[in-house]
């Protein structure tokens, strides 16, 4: 996947009720491309969130056509939003998603026993190059918010990817957390010359954004 | 897969879990034990007597109360004889021949004086409807061994009744086919003895056959006098259970011995019995699904959240279903397990007793049970598991 196109995108509730000029991005084309990185800055409310389930496939609440190179995504069957969400495209999602129950590690492994694609060394390197090493048996239910988004970064990792998005990656990261975070993302793009989406209220997470679009 | 269990592995509450399983349980053994004892007894049934072919009929005329006294005869008479053989669906009519002189049977050796010895009589009916092999079956006056068919209600008799009560040994068919009667034959002056050996037992008919040759010649040598006047018929039917014939016989006042009409309305009923039994089972067996379908739906329901996320991590329905298909195939497996044993047991426990009954029936085999049983586990198994994918793939329906 090379691209994902917004061509006059915008949620079932703003329709029509959008001041013009407002936004960047609604009601707009707007073309993302693998290997770059941009950041979306939104006030809440803005439906930043409803942004990133459109895109990732698991809402179709708007109006205007969302397309992954030149397929409109409307026609993808089950079958191929898996094979979509195992291959081609990554999220982070901001309620992060994941099971209290389980251990931050099997957060994690239960994602690439799907994908096969870290190595458990990787997967360690992670845990610790995000000073979170110490607490990757512990249930994800004990671990801080800020711990939490860590786990869920490295679960998003744990996939190849030509697009990952990141919902409010770092709301509840200290900077030097932000940082690592950000250090880790930028490594592993790079490795894999993914187009990186990011959203934010607030806090970013440190990168090197090549556009930012206001919601 | 094994983290993909252990989220999901969250079993459905012991209550449930017992309703479904002694539901299910309850349900399969019902049908199983329906279909087994079925496949059991049925042979038994429409075997009949091993050695009269099944399309055959015994009538006799019905004795009124006080008949004799208007001068009623029991005795069919050669136009009577005539009319049933024009009856459409009877292909033949044999003629049950009594014996017209005395006959008396004993069995012992007199030197220990256990001797038993009974007056009795003969009848003979043709040959061809007589199932013995035909080696056994033959008469030469200059033989003295007469074969003789005896009611297996006569050793049934002696077995259960006097043998146990007198502590003498039982006797098996084998064993009394190989036994001696002595036969003494006696009438005009004449008497004579001769071995009787046992051919064959009947079910059907409470008669003492022999040979028809045997009967002729010996009426004509030790009754010359008399004529034989057949008190039963013998009919040779396209299909004994015919409805056209039962209503002759019945409108004639005649009645259909002990014999195939019988049998074939204790195996219509049974079917009925068994068909009915089996209904019930399936019925619950559909209810315990039901039970387990709805606890596994409840499940689904609780494990939403989870079901949705796994889904958006790529997950698709059939892994995800996997947990859940386990849970109803390890049930399903344990109720087919459990059932199929107990129905074994269950089963034993019957046929022992029909077994003293009926000591000479062979019983079906046990086949059915495990077929019938791990066609049942398959059909809810994958019912169970249709229904599981089904409500997995809504959720990630509804989730859009």
């Amino acid at each position: 996947m090379e691209s994902i196109r917004l061509q006059q995108v915008i949620p079932e509730v703003f329709a029509g009720r959008l001041p013009a000029d407002i936004s960047d991005l609604w009601e707009r084309d707007i073309l993302f491309r693998k290997g770059e990185t941009y950041l979306i800055e939104a006030a809440s409310g803005t439906g930043k969130s409803s942004l990133c389930s459109f895109l990732y496939g698991f809402r179709n609440d708007y109006r205007g056509r969302i397309r992954f190179d030149e397929t409109g995504i409307e026609t993808f069957s089950p079958k191929q939003w898996e094979r979509i969400r195992q291959q081609s495209l990554s999220i982070l999602f901001q309620e992060l998603r994941l099971f209290p129950e389980l251990t931050a590690l099997e957060n994690v492994l239960l994602k690439n026993d799907l994908t096969g694609y870290r190595s458990r060394q990787e997967i360690d390197a992670f845990f610790e190059m995000l000073d979170i090493g110490d607490k990757k048996n512990e249930p994800v239910g004990r671990l801080s918010l800020g711990q939490q988004q860590r786990t869920a970064l490295i679960r998003a990792l744990c996939q190849p990817f030509d697009f990952i998005l990141l919902d409010e990656p770092v709301s509840h990261t200290d900077e030097e957390n932000s940082r690592r975070m950000g250090a880790l993302l930028a490594r592993e793009t790079a490795r894999n010359g993914a187009g990186v989406i990011v959203t934010s209220i607030g806090k970013r997470l440190p990168l090197n954004y090549r556009k930012t679009l206001r919601l | 897969m094994n983290l993909l269990h252990k989220l999901l592995q969250k079993q459905i509450t012991p209550l449930q879990t017992a309703g479904f399983f002694l539901s299910n349980l309850f349900g399969t053994i019902v049908i199983l034990l329906g279909l087994q004892l079925y496949r059991d007894i049925a042979p038994a049934l429409s075997s009949g007597a091993s050695f009269m072919k099944e399309e055959y009929l015994i009538v006799s005329k019905r004795i009124e109360p006080s008949g004799s006294a208007f001068g009623q005869t029991y005795t069919f008479s050669p136009e009577e004889i005539e009319e049933i053989r024009r009856q459409p669906s009877v292909r033949d009519v044999g003629v049950f021949l009594p014996s017209l002189f005395s006959v008396s049977a004993g069995l012992g050796m007199k030197s220990t004086g256990l001797y038993f010895a009974t007056e009795m009589f003969f009848e003979a009916v043709p040959d061809k409807y007589v199932d013995v092999r035909p080696d056994l079956w033959r008469f030469d006056p200059d033989d003295p061994e007469i074969p003789i068919v005896i009611p297996r209600n006569y050793l049934n008799l002696y077995n259960f009744g006097f043998a146990q009560s007198q502590k003498l040994p039982k006797l098996s068919e084998e064993m009394a086919g190989a036994l001696q009667l002595d036969i003494r034959l006696e009438g005009a002056g004449l008497s004579e003895t001769r071995t009787g050996r046992i051919a064959g037992f009947s079910d059907r008919l409470n008669t003492i056959l022999v040979p028809e040759a045997f009967l002729t010649w010996a009426n004509r040598r030790f009754a010359p006098q008399s004529t034989e006047k057949p008190a039963r018929l013998i009919l040779e039917t396209d299909h004994a259970a015919d409805a056209a014939i039962a209503e002759f016989l019945q409108t004639k006042g005649y009645e259909v011995e002990n014999g195939k009409l019988e049998n074939g309305r204790t195996a219509y009923f049974l079917r009925w019995m068994t068909g009915i039994v089996a209904g019930i089972g399936l019925l619950v067996c559909l209810l315990s699904f039901f039970l387990l379908s709805l606890s596994i739906s409840l499940l689904l329901q609780k494990d939403r959240a989870k079901i949705t996320t796994l889904l958006l991590l790529g997950y698709n329905a059939g892994q995800i279903a996997r947990p859940y298909r386990r849970i109803a195939v390890v049930l399903n497996g344990a109720v087919l397990a459990v059932a199929a044993v107990t129905t074994l047991i269950l089963r034993n426990l019957c046929l022992e007793q029909v077994q003293i009954l009926f000591p000479q029936w062979t019983f079906g085999r046990t086949a059915t049970i495990f077929i019938a049983g791990f066609g049942l586990f398959l059909v809810l198994s994958l019912l169970n598991a249709a229904a599981t994918y089904r409500k997995i793939r809504q959720i990630g329906h509804d989730k859009a």
